[in-house]
């Protein structure tokens, strides 16, 4: 008995919460940049000329970047919302809130818009990044992270939080003696899927109808084409027992995370990696149950590759 | 006996006193005045004798007898030397000796010469003997008694009763006289052939008779005799369970290691993690010894039992702080378990079994000289579980845990003052999640922990006031961990020795010294995704979701450590000093650290029922081995360490009530914490092949402080009853750096309250209870959530960390038992019901994927547990 307890306690399977995968009410369900990682044109450092100076520092104002917040609420679609945004280095706790004044930068005072994407624009000067690359522990090595805190607000006094953080980069990795050449490093894109499919029934655009049998059981695999889809990179590496820094080679992973109004979703998260390895094709799915008390349910996949790039996709389904 | 004879030179007729002490010369302080003008020839007395050396007169033996005192009066005829020539008695014979005794001591008088007209001359002296009888002694005091079988209440006979070295048998009726006994405080042990051994404290008062009724609890049919240990007196307080309190305290299901956590000090762990909490340490600051050797863990997984069964234990002494300097490597408390020698003389054994696991002990003797104890125990409760579907939602069909013990003790009488013991014990846990837990695709998780113990202490008592114990151990533990690919493989080879010299040169002194060496060789070889990644990853990148690699560390720490102490009670005096340093270095990847702990305990005994004690010292201990390691730690970490301050009072209400109340305050220092520090800096060069990077994943920043105060009011079993009354109150907290705040420790309890208490109802009928009310542990309250764009969930905003607390934890606990005799066995069954009243006590909070809805974890619920056991 005390270990049919400790297997509730542990694993949090006895409590009546609602599913993450149940959209009922206002909720932000992804955030993309258009462009996940922007490479930034930098001077190096001498450390013989200036000890403190940074690492490096980037000499021209980067290219701006569009953000998207996927924010959906099923019981009222029309209605207004309000956001604000700030930007700061990346925070554990998610929120600019406890940046210092200079690291906080106001990017958007008061937008309008409504469900279900909210969009605004963040570009930051060449002087604020070098603000961020000082106050960065890394220097900025590895990437700069600057997070996006987004506060959405509905007319009733709902307020939600989100972020997402904008990677700089530098479009070169060190390479350690006797390491072969990088691949060519090349900013971070976001990931596109293909479509849908319901068992066998493919449904490849966005927003399209899907008709499904009521109290059904599918499959439901994401379609894309992995090889393009994960993408490999090099990282610059720290230094090793010699001293030098180098490079390593890693390939993403793509992960996939499900969502409905109603019905009933098996897993909510599926990668194309998880711990024991690869995940093949026909075992990257999850189950929808449809409904038989509603006749229409929205679900959306999100999906992201595993260094900023986030995407998704919606179907509306009817029910037979 | 000790008396003075106060002898009085009385000169007549001016009635001047000389009063003195054995036969020695008087001091010119000493001398009595001048004599009045003697009696003298013709002329004029120009210069009287002054006495120089006087002399005592013995008190005659017969006038001691008759008690006849009076004085002696004489004429002492002094020449011109000053030698007393001649002695006359002019008072009234008083017999006896007296007069001869005053005229003997008169004679050995040396006066300087008395002078008339200027020249030595001869002259006459009065002198008064006065002899006074000595007061009495007091007249010895008493101890009386009745020695009484506790289950039977039938009187027993041969039982000896020793008083402080005086010893008396009981008679056919259970009765014993113990006479000529001091007044003041003595130990009064009393040893039956088949029953438990039992100790009293008592004060003798001058003359009168004390009586001592004690009701021996009878030897569990798995033994005869106990021999007991020499127990530690020299840490400030020592809390103790012995006998049948170690397997009846309600709701402890009969198991020693968990009754000990009733007493103060011990925090209420959350059942499921079975960990030693003591005065607000962290469970790795505290150590659990068997027999002077730390075991890696006390209790099996998931709130099981210890590891040690009650049958192969003496005694379990805890220590909440200022402990021995013979302890070392732990900055908190201290638990000392002992494990007891087997029955001599014939074969006995024992057979339990309960809900959850079943175990046999037995034990005797195998030759002249060598006695064997062999115990075993092996949980089911996963055969139980196998076919039930634990939480299918979360992907778990069946939990499967399961535990074994074993222990075996061999003892070898090698001569009078020699003997051998060699233990030999161990334990291993499994847990299997069956199904997909997680929903990782892997249909088995498994976990493993065990260790194994081989232990030979080798005890020597070379002469009367010299003993060493040697005793050399080795060892190993192992941690395994399986789910799919991955898989962990730790293994720590254990090997040690101590030595311990105990030397008592005086009753008031003794002496101890000796050396505590350790060495542990941690290997860890692991298929892991969870690599510690040698590049800064993307936001959302999980590290662990790599492909499993390969992992192979090794951390080699040898610990050697010196240490001495002192027990004086200067001239035999109230104070007991304690003073003992240690002093402990470490090594590890080349790395050479010292530590050097002084201790004092100072014990003072204010009345025969009052001690007042205190003591201050340092501890210090290594930080866990995979914090100094070189790729996954820092190896410049330092020894964390402690200061333990305590006082307090200790007061004998009455022979078996007794009340014990100490503040503390502990104060830690250097504990490894993980570190933000990164530095990252250019190099000379003009690309980034120069860049310098200096991870410091720990280091000696934390901090911590523990204060309070801790009441225990217990009542010593006797005949049919004993319980006790225990209180903490505390405050501790914590800080990973030095400019953070203090806060709040999670497992800090601000009050906790327990009370135990079992009565023998007669008939082999036993009903205890045990209530417990604990303040709740500390939670950080959580304000809110941010939805992370790159991670898929939700980021909680934590509030003030600890800063709300669990609502107040209150159970109580309820056990009956009922032993059977026959001739040649015995059986116990009892019912163990724990939260009798099932309270809903919550343990943690679990929360919603977006931290709205939250609700309590709740605790145990009533559980009742039954068990039986047999001895023959």
């Amino acid at each position: 008995m005390r270990r049919l307890m400790l297997a509730c306690l542990l694993l949090t399977g006895c409590f009546d919460f609602d599913e993450v995968t149940e959209v009922k009410d206002l909720r932000v369900l992804g955030l993309q940049i258009s462009a996940p990682e922007v490479f930034v044109a930098v001077e190096l450092n001498d450390a013989g000329e200036d000890e403190d100076a940074p690492l490096f520092t980037v000499t021209e104002d980067p290219l701006p970047v569009d953000v998207r917040v996927l924010v959906v609420d099923p019981r009222n679609p029309a209605k207004e919302l309000t956001f604000s945004v700030e930007a700061c280095l990346q925070d554990e706790e998610g929120r600019c809130d406890a940046a210092p004044a200079e690291q906080r930068v106001r990017v958007v005072e008061r937008g309008t818009g409504r469900p279900e994407v909210l969009t605004f624009r963040f570009a930051p000067t060449a002087a604020q990044l070098n603000t961020w690359i000082e106050a960065d522990p890394f220097q900025g090595y590895g990437g700069l992270f600057v997070m996006l805190d987004v506060t959405i607000r509905d007319g009733a006094g709902e307020t939600l939080r989100a972020n997402k953080i904008v990677t700089y980069n530098v479009p070169f990795v060190p390479v350690r003696e006797g390491q072969e050449p990088p691949p060519p490093k090349t900013p971070n894109l976001n990931p596109v899927i293909e479509g849908l499919r319901f068992d066998d029934e493919e449904t490849m655009g966005d927003g399209e109808t899907v008709t499904l049998e009521r109290g059904r059981e599918y499959d439901l695999f994401p379609i894309f084409d992995r090889e393009k889809q994960t993408e490999t990179y090099p990282v610059a590496t720290f230094p090793d027992e010699s001293g030098q820094p180098g490079y390593r080679v890693l390939e993403e992973k793509l992960q996939f995370e499900f969502y409905a109004t109603a019905g009933s979703l098996g897993s909510h998260s599926i990668e194309t990696r998880n711990p024991t390895g690869e995940v093949e094709d026909d075992e990257l799915k999850t189950s929808f149950e449809a409904p038989d008390d509603v006749p229409e349910v929205r679900l959306w996949v999100v999906y992201r590759d595993d260094r900023g790039g986030a995407n998704w996709t919606t179907r509306v389904i009817r029910l037979r | 006996m000790r008396w003075l004879a106060i002898w009085a030179l009385l000169l007549a007729p001016c009635g001047v006193w000389g009063q003195g002490e054995g036969m020695r010369p008087l001091s010119d302080e000493e001398l009595p005045p001048p004599p009045p003008p003697p009696s003298a020839p013709a002329g004029v007395l120009t210069k009287a004798p002054a006495l120089l050396v006087g002399a005592p007169a013995p008190y005659p033996e017969a006038a001691l007898s008759a008690r006849v005192e009076g004085d002696v009066a004489m004429v002492l005829t002094v020449d011109a030397t000053g030698a007393v020539t001649e002695v006359e008695v002019t008072s009234a014979p008083l017999g006896h000796g007296l007069e001869e005794a005053a005229t003997a001591a008169a004679r050995a008088f040396r006066f300087s010469p008395a002078e008339i007209d200027g020249q030595p001359a001869t002259v006459r002296v009065p002198f008064t003997y006065k002899f006074t009888l000595p007061p009495p002694p007091p007249p010895p005091g008493r101890l009386v008694g009745r020695i009484l079988d506790r289950d039977s209440g039938r009187p027993l006979q041969g039982v000896v009763v020793d008083a402080g070295g005086a010893a008396a048998e009981t008679d056919d009726q259970g009765r014993f006289v113990i006479e000529g006994l001091p007044a003041g405080p003595v130990e009064v042990t009393i040893v039956g052939p088949v029953h438990e051994v039992a100790t009293r404290q008592l004060t003798l008062a001058e003359g009168a008779d004390a009586t001592l009724d004690v009701a021996l609890e009878p030897l569990p049919a798995s033994a005869e005799i106990v021999v007991r240990a020499p127990r530690d007196k020299t840490s400030l307080t020592r809390r103790t369970l012995e006998g049948d309190v170690l397997r009846t305290v309600p709701g402890s299901f009969g198991d020693p290691l968990r009754a000990i956590q009733n007493l103060p000090g011990i925090q209420r762990s959350p059942y499921v993690l079975g960990v030693l909490l003591v005065r607000g340490s962290s469970p790795g600051d505290s150590a659990v010894f068997v027999d002077g050797h730390e075991i890696p863990i006390a209790y099996h997984f998931l709130g099981g039992p210890s590891v040690l069964p009650p049958e192969m234990l003496e005694r379990i002494d805890f220590y909440p702080g200022n402990f021995s300097a013979r302890f070392g490597r732990a900055i908190g408390g201290i638990i000392d378990v002992g494990t007891r020698r087997g029955e001599p003389k014939k074969w006995h054994g024992s057979v339990d079994v309960d809900l959850f696991d079943a175990g046999g002990y037995v034990e005797g003797p195998i030759g002249d000289d060598w006695v064997i104890s062999v115990a075993a125990r092996r949980s089911y409760i996963d055969g139980v579980l196998a076919g039930i579907d634990a939480v299918t939602d979360a992907g778990v069909s069946s939990v499967l845990p399961s535990y074994y013990d074993y222990q075996t003790r061999v003892d070898h009488i090698l001569s009078k003052r020699h003997r051998l013991s060699l233990l030999v014990f161990g334990s291993e846990d499994h847990l299997t999640l069956l199904g997909d837990p997680g929903g990782t695709g892997t249909d088995e998780i498994g976990a493993r922990i065990a260790f194994h113990r081989v232990k030979l202490d080798w005890h020597a008592k070379p002469s009367d006031g010299i003993q060493w114990t040697m005793s050399p151990v080795i060892g190993a533990d192992f941690t395994t961990f399986d789910a799919g690919e991955t898989s962990v493989d730790g293994t720590v080879i254990e090997y040690g020795l101590r030595f311990d010299l105990r030397l008592d040169p005086a009753k008031t002194l003794t002496l101890r010294t000796g050396l505590d060496t350790l060495g542990r060789a941690a290997f860890l070889e692991a298929e892991v995704p969870l690599r510690i990644p040698d590049y800064r990853p993307y936001p959302g990148t999980n590290t662990g979701d790599r492909e499993t690699q390969p992992v192979e560390r090794r951390v080699d720490l040898i610990s050697a450590a010196v240490y001495a102490e002192a027990e004086w009670r200067p001239a035999d005096g109230p104070v007991t000093l304690i003073p003992g340093a240690r002093l402990d270095s470490y090594s590890w990847f080349g790395r050479l650290k010292w530590a050097a702990d002084p201790r004092l305990n100072v014990r003072y005994q204010l009345t025969p029922a009052w001690v007042l004690k205190a003591g201050a010292g340092l501890f210090n201990q290594p930080p866990p081995e995979w914090r100094i390691d070189e790729e996954f730690g820092n190896p410049e970490l330092d020894p964390e360490w402690a200061e333990h301050y305590g006082a307090g009072f200790e007061w004998q209400i009455d022979e078996a009530l007794s009340l014990d109340v100490e503040g503390f305050y502990i104060a830690r220092h250097d504990m490894a914490e993980r570190s933000e520090d990164v530095s990252v800096s250019a190099g000379d060069g003009e690309d980034l092949g120069e860049v310098e990077v200096d991870l410091k994943r720990f280091e000696n920043t934390g901090e911590g402080r523990a204060y309070g105060l801790e009441l225990l009011l217990k009542h010593e079993v006797t005949s049919d009853f004993y319980g006790w009354i225990s209180y903490t109150l505390s405050r501790s907290e914590s800080k990973e750096r030095p400019e953070d705040p203090f806060e709040l420790t999670l497992f800090d309890q601000t009050h906790i309250l327990t009370a135990v208490a079992s009565y023998k109802l007669g008939s082999g009928w036993e009903a205890g209870a045990r209530f417990r009310l604990v303040t709740g542990n500390p939670t950080t309250p959580i304000e809110g959530a941010t939805f992370e764009g790159d991670e898929g969930d939700y980021e909680p905003l934590r509030g003030e960390i600890n800063s709300a607390r669990q609502t107040t934890f209150h159970q109580l606990d309820l056990r009956i038992e009922k032993t059977w005799k026959f001739t040649a066995w015995q059986l116990a069954a009892y019912l163990d019901v724990q939260n009798v009243y099932n309270a809903n006590n919550p343990e943690f909070t679990a929360y919603d994927y977006r931290f709205r809805e939250k609700a309590p974890v709740p605790g145990i619920p009533i559980l009742p547990t039954f068990g039986a056991q047999g001895r023959f």
